[in-house]
């Protein structure tokens, strides 16, 4: 009896443990998922203040990337010297 | 120019260059990014000067000039596939380097994006160019 007692007592703690690591394991990947996500979200906006001017290729773009996105709207394009 | 006319079909693009000699151009132009905080508007720097150098001759500017302190209206049907498009319209700061009709008139400006934006295609404006 009191054998028997003792691996109940020893199943219940090893299930208690493996459900322990089962639920750290899911919280890493979540807090994981969780920071993938607000990385792409903040390297995909535009900070409000940020005016950073995007430096242009070569092939001028995205310029000419972003000319031909907003085709159907008139554009300015203003070349100028910031000095 | 974008202030004047609050229209949300508008864009803008203001390309920062480095023409003149005072260098400090890279953070000079994010200091000026500052001073367009209008949604509509991005901003760019070129520094190689290409934006400017292609578009000098298409602009008829004399040869080795690249276009800068240039301000270019281009239409809805406008599009930039291998060759960069003409704009429908132009205006410049360069003095006697470019045609003294279009130096830059902010409301003569503001009136052609108006009719731009108030004509369906970009036959609004006839081209500028000569």
């Amino acid at each position: 009896m009191n054998r028997e007692s003792t691996l109940q007592t020893r199943n219940r703690r090893l299930k208690t443990r493996k459900w322990l690591i089962v639920f750290v394991t899911k919280r890493r990947a979540l807090l994981s998922a969780l920071a993938a996500l607000a990385f792409t979200i903040t390297a995909c906006s535009h900070p409000q203040g940020d005016f950073t001017p995007v430096r242009l290729s070569t092939g001028l773009e995205p310029l000419r990337a972003d000319f031909n996105h907003d085709a159907g709207q008139v554009r300015l394009v203003l070349l100028v010297d910031p000095t | 120019m974008l202030g004047k006319i609050p229209d949300p079909n508008l864009r803008a693009y203001v390309v920062w260059l480095p023409v003149l000699r005072s260098g400090g151009w890279e953070s000079a132009a994010r200091d000026q990014g500052e001073r367009i905080p209008d949604p509509r508007a991005r901003r760019y720097y070129d520094a190689d000067t290409s934006v400017g150098k292609t578009y000098g001759p298409l602009l008829r500017l004399p040869r080795g000039l690249p276009a800068w302190d240039v301000y270019m209206v281009f239409g809805r049907d406008a599009r930039w596939e291998a060759q960069p498009p003409a704009p429908a319209y132009w205006m410049h700061q360069l003095g006697l380097a470019a045609p003294s009709d279009l130096r830059l008139d902010g409301n003569r400006l503001a009136g052609v994006v108006k009719g731009l934006l108030n004509s369906p295609g970009s036959a609004g404006v006839s081209s500028a160019l000569h």
